[in-house]
């Protein structure tokens, strides 16, 4: 892949904290680029390691001990390693985050409008005044209500939908080039949903902002992303653009998540698809492939972990991680005539 | 807010009554409490003791007794038994020490634990956290008096130092108020500033894993601004509400021990006097007094917890 | 399975009639007065036949929690009655005490509706303890419970926070179980779930459902989820039922614009959906202490008139037994009007207007 003109290029990112239970290997060499404007989407359940890595780009993985290597360079500056200076000079201005629980996020006791302009002041040298006014502005750009009123209220006065606006303003307020969201509305009711990431994905198409944004739907994927990364077991088993995705989903992981995904537009199936197991421990994940240990495909060779690797030179942007050749993954993938992963019985979780 | 002020008034009367009835009824039923028997001294014939108690009413039935002295109490006129004097008039030229005391300690413990708090906190588990967390536990587990004691022998006695003991009025000479209350201070003030700053600090760890705060580091704030914008703020308020309560207990004469080692002759050291005399009269004034104050105090600290975090409303 | 709408000629499992749950909400200076109430539940009436499920779907502040709650007697209703196999609920002591062993709950939150200082076998033998069993039976039991959830035997020992979510709403549900109850309540029981773990408790429950001749109520937001486990089901909006019909027929003709909204949000796995679908639905549900007049969702809903301002829907029975509370109803004809009815779940409070084409 050529390293020209990428906003965010990350190689070989990984991400390790000392437990009790011993080292966590969170995030395991993650390799892959972000463009200008683009939507991106990081898929994965708990555990494979997409909320560690996101975070772990501007520097704040909840774990304090975080052992970080690898390289991710936005923009030119180099964030792994970066003092932290630098990083703060960063964060709130280039890269914006969106976190999940809009609620815990906010200080309780401050006003809205005045956290806000907290940001704005951090980074340009406004006047208090000019940087709640900005504030206000934005609150009524995201869809609040009487904003000027409201920014004097504090979180516990809004409504879930309405705090997530918040977080989207405060995002936007120093026009970032990047923004991470975090599964910005796992929190909220669906008709809420679809509102927010409506609105969010709009504002970053007319700002130009590129969005990252971490989920485990695969129908917000399908709404929004333009390119999708796929992680299991801190690592990615696939990456693609969206319509690659869905149309030809090379990993048996990824088959298994789109085939488990209860259906509203489908006829009613008799019995829901699993993933049968449970993810791998990240202190003594599985040698070889991570998967291999759930994969009814597996076979020998998944005890080699298998590369990130393009599977056909048409294509050279989806990749994955799995030895199958790729006219045995298309015949494999069908199950009951859609996209699934083969059952065996479900084996009693270990 | 109305009914907050309403209903905080009632329960001040409430508080007021039982406290009072309690406190009488208690020398009641303290054996040798009869205060006529007191009053007329060692050698005195029960003639003499049975006089001096229709006199003073004490063969009444209890409950008028009490109203009795309740009737006094509010119309300013109670004379203590043992020695004769308003009580009223004694508890307000002490008053001038055990406000004084209260003041400087408060402030001294105030400004005291949360320094220490912060630095215990910025660096937990570290040297200076362990060092200081062994010093807190040290002045919380010292009894007062011992503290007291050896301040006082250390800097009065072998040094002279400072004053050994007693009280000058602000007014009179600043300078010597200030050396006879800087002992007092610093005995009563290590306890509280040791458990103020293990509060302080177990407030600030625990503010730290917040999402807000996280949440105030991805928008840019430095390490410095994140801790006195967002962590502070947070911490303290629970350190408001507490220390609005101690100093209220302490001006309320609570701190006997303090007050009677040094000689303070404030309102703590004449209740522990009274006590020593089962004088009834100054200890149902004081407790009493006490007892508003509290009541009042708790009120607005209340009422300053709900200014200052707005989760809380003053309505439960 | 062939469910009916209309009170069956067997006795139901459990019959809900004209139930309501209000919270006070208090003020005043001295005395607590009741200033207001907070409509948590408004009039909701449906039945639900021994071994069937119903789906109760809704978004925050429907007042399906609160329903669920009331029908394992966490909470008492303010007015209307719970009939379990034609027995009042809300009678006498003894009898409320054996009818909490037939209706259980299963909580949404695995974490914490699990006793973190417990272990597991005490977590699930509980209910079997208190029904004076011998040590042995109860061991016998226990082993038994577990493997019918997919747990093993030798998970008995464990804590909770050794198991993962999945696992832990398996112990929830085995904790269900263990008293033989004819009816279990579900509380969004897979919304805390990963995708993959949530199809294998699924599955299970379907399973479970089958072994143990088990009636659901399955309360969750997801009409997805929902939709695999339900014969029936009911859709809520602030307190009150708005629509009700058996499982598929739900998804392929709503009846009630609510219930098309939230179909239409749902995001589906499908590229081919994708390109600029407007938000279904604008706006936010109203506060419940303070419902709009007439129809509660008129104000979000594009299809609203007068009369949806003004009167309150009756639950109109359609003669395929598809149950809907709207005046404008999406996906009728006009014989479906026809053989409209006025239903005898409808809320004793709703107007008598008949619904309309458009």
């Amino acid at each position: 892949m050529s390293g020209a003109g990428h906003l965010l290029q990350v190689e070989d990112l990984s991400v390790s904290f000392e437990t009790e239970g011993g080292t966590v290997h969170a995030v395991d060499a993650v390799s892959f680029v972000a463009d200008a404007g683009e939507i991106l989407c990081v898929v994965g359940e708990s555990g494979s390691g997409k909320s560690v890595m996101t975070s772990s780009l501007i520097g704040l993985t909840r774990a304090e001990n975080a052992t970080i290597s690898g390289r991710a360079t936005f923009d030119g500056v180099e964030l792994v390693g970066a003092p932290e200076r630098t990083l703060e000079r960063i964060r709130g201005a280039q890269v914006a985050l969106i976190p999940q629980d809009p609620m815990s996020a906010l200080d309780p006791v401050l006003r809205i409008g005045h956290q806000i302009a907290e940001q704005i002041r951090v980074h340009t040298s406004v006047s208090r005044r000019a940087a709640e006014e900005q504030a206000v502005a934005l609150m009524e750009r995201v869809g609040i209500p009487q904003a000027r009123t409201r920014s004097r209220a504090f979180v516990h006065e809004f409504s879930g939908g309405m705090r997530q606006r918040i977080m989207i303003a405060m995002a936007l307020s120093c026009r970032p080039k990047l923004i991470v969201a975090d599964e910005p509305t796992t929190a909220l009711d669906v008709t809420i949903q679809a509102q927010i990431l409506h609105e969010l994905a709009g504002l970053c198409h007319e700002t130009g902002t590129a969005l990252i944004l971490v989920t485990h739907d695969f129908g917000v994927v399908a709404e929004l992303a333009d390119r999708v990364i796929v992680m299991y077991g801190g690592r990615i088993v696939e990456q693609a653009a969206v319509a690659e995705l869905f149309d030809d989903p090379q990993h048996p992981y990824t088959w298994g998540l789109l085939g488990s995904v209860p259906r509203v537009d489908r006829p009613r199936a008799k019995r829901l698809p699993t993933i049968s197991g449970a993810p791998p421990s990240l202190i003594r994940p599985p040698a070889g492939c991570h998967f291999a240990p759930r994969c009814p495909h597996a076979f020998e060779r998944c005890g080699e972990v298998p590369p990130l690797a393009a599977h056909s030179r048409e294509r050279p942007e989806h990749r994955d991680r799995c030895w199958l050749d790729v006219a045995e993954k298309r015949r494999r993938r069908v199950v009951g005539g859609d996209i699934g992963l083969a059952g065996g019985k479900e084996t009693i979780v270990a | 807010m109305t009914r907050f002020v309403v209903r905080r008034s009632l329960q001040a009367l409430i508080v007021l009554a039982l406290v009072s009835v309690f406190t009488f009824l208690i020398f009641q039923v303290i054996p040798n409490g009869s205060p006529a028997a007191r009053m007329a001294g060692r050698t005195a014939s029960p003639a003499q003791i049975a006089a001096i108690a229709r006199s003073w009413g004490f063969n009444r039935p209890i409950y008028i007794q009490y109203l009795h002295m309740m009737d006094k109490i509010f119309t300013g006129s109670v004379i203590s038994y043992s020695q004769q004097i308003n009580v009223l008039d004694q508890i307000k030229r002490g008053l001038p020490a055990t406000i004084s005391l209260a003041a400087g300690a408060g402030v001294i413990w105030l400004a005291l634990g949360i320094l220490i708090g912060l630095l215990s906190a910025i660096r937990p588990g570290r040297l200076l956290d362990n060092t200081l967390g062994f010093l807190a536990l040290t002045s919380i587990s010292a009894p007062v008096f011992v503290i007291g004691a050896v301040l006082l022998y250390a800097l009065a006695y072998r040094t002279s130092v400072l004053p050994s003991g007693g009280y000058v009025p602000l007014t009179d000479n600043p300078w010597q108020w200030f050396e006879h209350m800087l002992l007092p201070w610093v005995s009563l003030s290590l306890p509280f500033i040791g458990f103020y700053s293990r509060v302080l600090r177990g407030n600030i760890l625990d503010a730290k894993h917040e999402d807000y705060v996280r949440m105030a580091r991805a928008k840019g704030l430095s390490g410095r601004r994140v801790l006195t914008r967002h962590v502070l703020r947070n911490s303290l308020i629970p350190i408001m509400a507490l220390w609005g309560l101690d100093f209220a207990g302490v001006v309320g004469g609570g701190a006997i021990l303090i007050e009677s080692i040094f000689d303070l002759n404030g309102v703590g050291q004449y209740a522990a006097e009274s006590i020593k005399t089962l004088d009834v009269p100054p200890i149902m004034v004081i407790v009493m007094y006490t007892a508003v104050l509290v009541v009042v105090v708790a009120a607005l600290v209340d009422i300053l917890y709900a200014y200052l975090d707005p989760r809380i409303s003053l309505n439960d | 399975m062939n469910a009916q709408l209309q009170a069956p000629t067997e006795q139901p499992l459990l019959s809900v009639e004209h139930l309501k749950l209000y919270f006070p909400v208090k003020s005043g200076i001295v005395v607590d007065r009741v200033a207001g109430w907070v409509r948590a539940v408004d009039d909701v009436s449906f039945t639900l036949g021994e071994q069937e499920t119903l789906g109760l779907v809704g978004e925050s502040g429907c007042g399906k929690t609160t329903l669920a709650r009331c029908l394992v007697q966490l909470l008492s209703p303010t007015s209307g009655t719970i009939r379990f196999r034609g027995d009042e609920l809300t009678s006498n002591r003894s009898q409320r005490r054996l009818l909490k062993r037939q209706i259980q709950m299963v909580f949404q939150d695995p974490q914490a509706s699990l006793n973190p200082r417990k272990r597991v076998g005490q977590i699930v033998s509980a209910g079997l303890r208190l029904g004076g069993l011998k040590r042995a039976e109860i061991e016998t039991e226990l082993r038994g419970l577990l493997t019918d959830v997919g747990l093993s035997a030798e998970h008995v020992q464990r804590f909770p926070h050794e198991f993962s979510g999945g696992q832990r709403q398996r112990v929830g549900v085995a904790r269900a179980l263990a008293v033989r109850p004819s009816l279990i309540v579900l509380d969004e029981p897979v919304s805390a779930l990963d995708v993959s773990v949530q199809s294998q408790v699924i599955n299970l429950l379907s399973d479970l459902q089958d072994e143990f001749r088990l009636g659901y109520i399955f309360v969750a937001h997801d009409l997805a989820v929902v939709r695999h486990v339900s014969d029936r089901i009911a859709v809520m909006y602030l307190g009150k039922v708005v629509e009700l019909s058996a499982g598929d027929e739900l998804y392929r003709r709503p009846i009630h614009p609510y219930t098309a909204a939230l179909l239409e949000a749902i995001p589906v796995p499908d590229l081919a959906r994708r390109s600029g679908r407007a938000a279904p639905v604008r706006g936010e549900p109203p506060n419940p202490i303070d419902p709009p007049a007439g129809c509660r969702f008129h104000p979000r809903c594009p299809r609203a008139s007068d009369v949806c301002r003004a009167v309150e829907p009756q639950l109109t029975q359609y003669p395929s037994g598809h149950l809907a509370a709207c005046h404008h109803p999406l996906n009728v004809e006009s014989s479906d009007l026809a053989g409209a009815v006025r239903s005898p779940l409808s809320p004793l409070e709703a107007g008598a207007a008949a619904p309309t084409l458009a």
